[in-house]
């Protein structure tokens, strides 16, 4: 063996320093001594093939696609101590979990069932029979939604759904016209009385994160077109978006997947600037240090990337769409546990909706088996207190209006608000407004330089929910593969 | 009003009223009288905020209803100064101000829409935002630091705001202090450097006992 073979990536170093020493004395000293200071150690056993920026189900099914792919040159970076992004599960007492984020699946949502079945992640259906309770005032009434039918407001939107792609609903035919509308301005022109306006207030408020007064119609049809033309699929539990759990909550596939890329996944990594971005070696530099790859995957939502610094700045579209990307949508949602679902007992799911207090929307979040009662709200975040021994009575209070006051008697409370919690979120899913996909959408999904984009937000079906970041993630992997097989044929 | 009763509602998805085409005694009453309430809610909402759809919908969970948060870790905004909020939602939408969630939200109002929020937030009936638990020592401490900082030459003797500062009396103790943390850090600048220079001789544990003698404070009626 001679020497040459003995110490490969120090002739290499020694050669890449004179090389670039050779053109900073044409671009003057002060650049040659940070070209330098940035290379010297960029051997080829220092520069990974592939970064994966964020571990939620967008990032984690990406790095899984490479690995199995061969592709064993990869990290992911995530700025949490844990897996799972927007999915999360409170562990309770007695090995019970409840969901704090993203946790229901249904139909035509093949990409997150294919990926739970092959990490064997079992499924069962959440608990929707029986009668929900609304709440206005002192006023109360009950009704079973199995017998809903159809009705011309609905009909409609999905009729128009047709019309917007879900994959670019911006190229729709009459997009420009359609984006000029939030849904609520479409609604009143549709002369919706209130009862349709506390339910579609309250539906795409828990869908979308934001009222109908300030969400795009052409993002709404958009939703609707992913959900098979069928706002019923797309809001509903009985044959819709919300019809399945999986045992164990919603974070175990992520944390399967992360559990097999061992230490080529790194916790509390956050990334804070991305450099030479458009250049061959793109610099990644986390808390932890700096890593080099030659394509990067950000699996991060867009306003989340805008608070990583670029460098050089990127486009002015992307930069501009990261920027105004709406984040206004944190969600708050609370777990009580009770000794047994015992709202079952009278008929009732456990489904509350209130017009006029904290509770948005409550469900019967209960273990498969129903050996425990769990209680899972979205409450409207300044509406109810922080403090939680006073914020769980408050809120038992409105169940036990809702279910008797059996619910006054509940064992264990849990609190999560995404927005207070750490900033690694921001906010849930697209609370897009009128004017803004129009306008910035075709920035969303196209490649800048060696970055990649993923994410819910960018699914070509699916987009917001946790079957859309599965897409992403699969889409990101082969873009990466694709980009690596190209450049190595350029260079 | 009775056939109101029956039919009641749309199928709208996950917490949709449906049409139901079968309700018989009890329940009919109960339809009724749901509607009556929910009916009483908007029409409330309507005359105070405007013919639905408005702006302030989107404002309502992370401010509370009318402006009026009851979480310590939200801003009211019921009885701002119009001309504070207005610098505000300014600011948030120039990136001159630092909120992920606020900066893309304030981008998308039109000038007009931020005046016409300011107002009405502006004319709202301010309340205590929580009650932090009670503690006399730290409250007079801060009391003792509010006047030795001058703080009502800016915020008003009643600390309801005056000419150049907000409204402080009944806001949250948490918002308070991760703002006074925030202008002492740079991370919120004051065009008039006023508020980073005071926040930024505050310790701690001064920043915590301001906040919380603030937070205790009965938002006064103008």
């Amino acid at each position: 063996m001679n020497s040459e073979d003995m110490s490969p990536p120090t002739c290499r170093r020694r050669l890449l320093v004179q090389a670039l020493a050779g053109v900073a004395l044409v671009g003057g000293t002060g650049l040659a001594g940070r070209a330098l200071a940035q290379t010297v150690e960029a051997t080829p056993q220092d520069v990974l093939d592939v970064v994966v920026i964020g571990a939620g189900l967008a990032g984690l099914t990406a790095a899984r696609d490479l690995d199995r792919a061969g592709c064993t040159s990869f990290t992911v970076l995530e700025a949490r101590d844990r897996v799972g992004g927007r999915t999360v599960n409170h562990q309770l007492a007695g090995g019970v979990i409840a969901e704090a984020g993203g946790q229901w699946a249904g139909p035509g949502q093949t990409a997150i069932f294919d990926l739970a079945r092959e990490l064997e992640v079992e499924i069962f259906p959440s608990y929707y029979q029986g009668r929900n309770v609304y709440l206005a005032g002192d006023a109360r009434y009950e009704e079973d939604l199995s017998a809903a039918h159809g009705n011309p407001v609905t009909a409609k939107l999905n009729q128009l759904s047709r019309q917007v792609p879900s994959k670019e609903p911006w190229t729709a035919a009459d997009a420009p016209e359609i984006d000029k509308l939030s849904v609520a301005q479409w609604l009143t022109s549709q002369g919706i009385d209130n009862s349709s306006r506390f339910s579609f207030d309250t539906s795409i408020g828990l869908t979308t994160g934001t009222p109908p007064a300030s969400l795009a119609l052409l993002h709404y049809l958009s939703l609707i077109n992913s959900a098979d033309c069928s706002m019923e699929k797309l809001e509903g539990f009985n044959g819709g978006a919300q019809e399945t759990r999986f045992v164990g909550g919603s974070q175990v596939l992520s944390t399967r997947m992360g559990e097999s890329l061992g230490d080529r996944l790194r916790l509390s990594s956050p990334v804070r600037k991305i450099g030479n971005w458009d250049s061959d070696i793109v610099e990644i530099y986390t808390d932890q240090g700096l890593v080099r790859a030659r394509q990067v995957i950000v699996a991060l939502h867009p306003a989340l990337c805008h608070q990583i610094v670029f460098e050089p700045a990127l486009p002015e579209g992307r930069a501009q769409l990261q920027r105004l990307w709406p984040a206004h949508a944190p969600m708050r949602k609370t777990v009580h546990v009770y000794d047994r679902p015992f709202w079952r007992d009278k008929g009732l799911n456990g489904q509350i909706s209130q017009a006029d207090g904290p509770l948005i929307f409550s469900c019967d979040n209960s273990p498969a088996d129903g050996s425990v009662g769990i209680l899972s709200a979205f409450v409207r975040s300044a509406q109810l207190t922080h403090e939680a021994e006073r914020a769980s009575q408050t809120l038992a209070g409105i169940f036990a209006q809702a279910l008797g006051d059996e619910a006054l008697q509940f064992r264990q409370y849990h609190d999560h608000d995404w927005a207070k919690v750490d900033p690694w979120t921001l906010t849930c899913v697209g609370a897009i407004p009128p004017g803004f996909l129009t306008r910035w959408g075709r920035y969303l999904k196209p490649a800048v330089g060696r970055l990649i984009w993923s994410g819910t937000e960018t699914a070509d079906i699916w987009a917001s929910s946790m079957d859309g970041a599965v897409r992403s993630g699969h889409r990101a992997a082969l873009e990466a593969l694709q980009a690596l097989v190209a450049n190595r044929r350029n260079a | 009003m009775m056939k109101r009763a029956l039919l009641i509602g749309v199928a709208v998805g996950v917490t949709g009223l449906v049409l139901a085409a079968v309700i018989a005694g009890p329940q009919m009453l109960a339809g009724y009288r749901f509607m009556s309430a929910l009916d009483s809610h908007y029409a409330r909402y309507d005359a105070d905020v405007g013919t639905w759809p408005q702006p302030q919908d989107t404002c309502n969970a992370c401010h509370g209803a009318s402006g009026q948060s009851q979480n310590e870790q939200y801003p009211s905004l019921a009885g701002q100064q119009a001309s504070y909020l207005q610098a505000q939602l300014q600011a948030f939408a120039q990136g001159k101000r630092h909120s992920a969630q606020m900066e893309p939200l304030a981008a998308t109002l039109s000038d007009d829409q931020i005046a016409s929020l300011a107002q009405y937030f502006a004319r709202q009936t301010p309340l205590r935002t929580d009650t932090p638990a009670a503690d006399e020592r730290l409250s007079a401490e801060g009391q003792a630091s509010a006047a030795a900082r001058g703080c009502s030459a800016c915020h008003g003797s009643d600390f309801m705001g005056g000419a150049t500062g907000p409204r402080l009396a009944g806001q949250g103790q948490a918002y308070l202090l991760s703002q006074l943390l925030a202008f002492k850090q740079g991370t919120r600048t004051d065009p008039s450097g006023a508020m980073n220079a005071t926040a930024g001789l505050l310790s701690p544990a001064e920043a915590q006992a301001l906040a919380h003698y603030l937070a205790g404070l009965a938002a006064a009626s103008r």
